[in-house]
């Protein structure tokens, strides 16, 4: 019993060590951070509520909060309703086409995502492929300025660069699903509609809970994407943090702002985790 | 035997005509034609891999025949998808859903079919009630036994009321206590519902228990079809012969007529008045089978001799069974012999090694056909 405990302690030692040292300890000192007040003349500690007062006294960093919401809501759902049949597809696949096709999953994630969110500019830029063809054949005189820097842009690159990771969850929970049930719910009169509404959904609930999480958390923090293709319309909350730190030198704001996006996005989980069944991630689909 | 169930038409409810199937260069089924009657329990029996389970699943929709129809009630089915057949199968593996509780579970095919709750609800309770489930209604599938498991899936099934329940083995995973038990349950129901029951197993005893009829398949085709009375009485094949029951196996030459329909077979000085299958064509040669407990045994010392004595020899070997004794005996030209003794105080008196005088009555032996 002893030795037991030891070893356990001693396994899960590493583990502990690296979530108290990475992960822990700079949220810690972000949300002391939040605190304390920053000037020209650096960061120093304090206790005031200043930075959060200035966050709820205008009511545009509140409207940029709930548009990156939004933003985060919409493009989950977006990747929910590609992911699902392309996750489908696959898992009725055998032999090679399958691992093929897992293969080519995870081909992107072997480029950097930043790469990934770039190569939309020459496709899609005034000088771009699609306003070069467009010209080429003559449906256009001039390129089109709509292609970049607008909100729907920003949702085109972050479905792009995030719905994998919604695919993924979905594709492995479809194939735990036994084929035999689906041959049970045929049998007993079961449309494809209703396969897949009463089988394959509640059954597969768990994987598209956990993608969506996923996809969710890294578009709401998202600022890259926006930043490259939204221009000064597509900005989000995660452009705004970041400039606290990069431009504006403004470190305890941004830490403050940091404070209130993570509060908000816990508050979300926590409050549409009980109405959809979030347990389920957690318990292999038993509620 | 159950009376016919309500609907009008006569005739076959299933009607299996020249249906064949093959998986890329692999026969699994060889032109079968076969007709199954209203409110019969029909088995079919036959190794792993003989084909019942794909005759089952083409009946149920879910593999097409390469060649040949089925008609189900009178109607061609080769155009109905599985979800629209008035059949309902219990799978092997059950296929309980197992995000449902017992209730949901049963009401699926209901559901599917777009009845009202108030129906779905008084029909369900029925079905539970006939399985013996009824407090069991709101229990998570994953939390049941074995058996409650069992029931569920016939419940689930049985509540559709179908033309024809197709069964693939659904009791293979019992322990084999609670698998006689299902087997009456089964049984049970059947006869009080009326429906038509297709029974798929490789277990004979269990399809001779059950059945109305049973077809024997091996290799893709139906060896015999017959009740289970026929099939273990008279054999046609030694395929059949050695599948059903135990049986010596005797290689033989025919030569003569015994009288009563019966015909003198003999097999290395060992001679048998045998009974054939009314089909079986005249032959030649062939196979005796004598079924173990229709083989006497006694004691050599019991001098006197009897008219159905066939060989005598010396026991190799005794195994006790409880309700029976079986003894391997070597007779004294070289044939082994196995007779099963079920009168223990008899067998007591014989012990191995100990030389017995072997006896079979006058068409107690049937004669078949070599495969």
């Amino acid at each position: 019993m002893k030795r037991g405990r030891l070893a356990l302690a001693l396994l899960l030692a590493p583990g502990l060590l690296w979530l108290m040292a990475f992960v822990m300890l700079p949220l810690g000192f972000l949300v002391v951070m939040s605190f304390w007040s920053s000037s020209i003349f650096g960061t120093v500690p304090d206790f005031t509520l200043s930075n959060y007062r200035r966050f709820f006294d205008n009511p545009l960093y509140t409207e940029l909060l709930l548009k990156t919401l939004r933003i985060g809501i919409i493009t989950t759902l977006i990747s929910a309703v590609i992911s699902y049949p392309i996750a489908y597809f696959i898992s009725r696949q055998s032999g090679w086409r399958k691992f093929a096709l897992v293969v080519l999953l995870f081909l992107p994630f072997w480029t950097s995502y930043v790469v990934r969110t770039f190569v939309w500019l020459p496709i899609l830029g005034r000088n771009g492929a699609i306003n070069q063809a467009l010209m080429s054949i003559g449906i256009i005189d001039q390129p089109l300025e709509w292609l970049l820097y607008n909100e729907g842009i920003v949702y085109l690159g972050l479905v792009y660069v995030y719905t994998l990771f919604m695919t993924l969850p979905i594709y492995l929970s479809l194939e735990k699903v036994d084929p035999r049930l689906i041959e049970a719910a045929v049998d007993l009169g079961a449309r494809p509609l209703d396969i897949f509404l009463r089988i394959l959904l509640p059954l597969t609930w768990p994987g598209i809970l956990s993608g969506g999480i996923m996809v969710f958390l890294l578009t709401v923090s998202a600022y890259v994407t926006p930043q490259l293709l939204g221009g000064p319309s597509g900005i989000m909350f995660g452009n705004l943090i970041a400039a606290q730190y990069l431009t504006g030198n403004n470190w305890a704001f941004g830490a403050a702002l940091s404070v209130v996006l993570a509060g908000v996005v816990l508050l979300l989980l926590l409050v549409t985790g009980r109405w959809v069944g979030i347990q389920q991630v957690f318990s292999g689909g038993r509620s | 035997m159950t009376s016919p169930a309500d609907s009008g038409t006569d005739g076959p409810i299933v009607a299996i005509d020249g249906v064949s199937k093959s998986f890329g260069g692999f026969t699994a089924l060889q032109r079968i034609d076969l007709d199954i009657a209203r409110g019969e329990f029909f088995s079919l029996l036959g190794p792993s891999g003989c084909g019942k389970t794909t005759l089952l699943r083409i009946i149920g929709g879910f593999e097409d025949a390469s060649t040949g129809d089925i008609r189900i009630n009178g109607r061609s089915v080769r155009d109905v998808p599985a979800f629209q057949r008035a059949t309902n199968m219990i799978f092997q593996h059950l296929a309980l859903f197992p995000h449902m509780n017992v209730t949901d579970n049963v009401a699926f095919g209901l559901k599917m079919k777009r009845m009202d709750r108030a129906s779905i609800a008084i029909r369900v309770a029925t079905a539970l009630e006939q399985v013996r489930l009824k407090e069991f209604a709101t229990r998570p599938v994953d939390q049941l036994s074995g058996g409650q498991r069992q029931r569920v899936a016939m419940a689930r099934a049985l509540v559709n009321d179908p033309d024809v329940l197709l069964l693939d083995e659904p009791l293979g995973a019992l322990d084999l206590q609670l698998r006689l038990h299902m087997q009456e349950e089964l049984r049970r129901l059947q006869r009080s519902l009326g429906n038509t029951f297709i029974f798929v197993t490789h277990d004979q005893e269990e399809a001779m228990r059950m059945s109305d009829r049973i077809a024997v398949m091996d290799g893709g085709q139906i060896r015999q079809l017959g009740t289970p009375e026929d099939i273990y009485e008279r054999p046609r094949s030694r395929f059949v012969a050695s599948f059903i029951g135990h049986a010596n196996l005797l290689p033989a030459r025919v030569i003569g007529d015994a009288g009563a329909g019966l015909v003198m077979a003999e097999c290395d000085g060992i001679r048998l008045a045998c009974r054939t299958h009314p089909e079986t064509p005249p032959l030649r040669t062939g196979t005796i089978a004598v079924r173990y407990e229709k083989v006497g045994i006694r004691p050599a010392a019991d001098a006197a001799a009897a008219a159905d004595d066939i060989a005598t020899g010396r026991v190799v070997e005794r195994v006790y069974f409880g309700s029976a004794v079986r003894f391997q005996v070597v007779g004294s030209n070289g044939t082994t012999l196995t007779a099963q003794l079920a009168d223990v105080e008899l067998a007591r008196s014989i012990a191995e090694n100990d030389e017995v005088i072997l006896s079979c009555a006058p068409g107690a032996a049937v004669l078949v056909e070599d495969d």
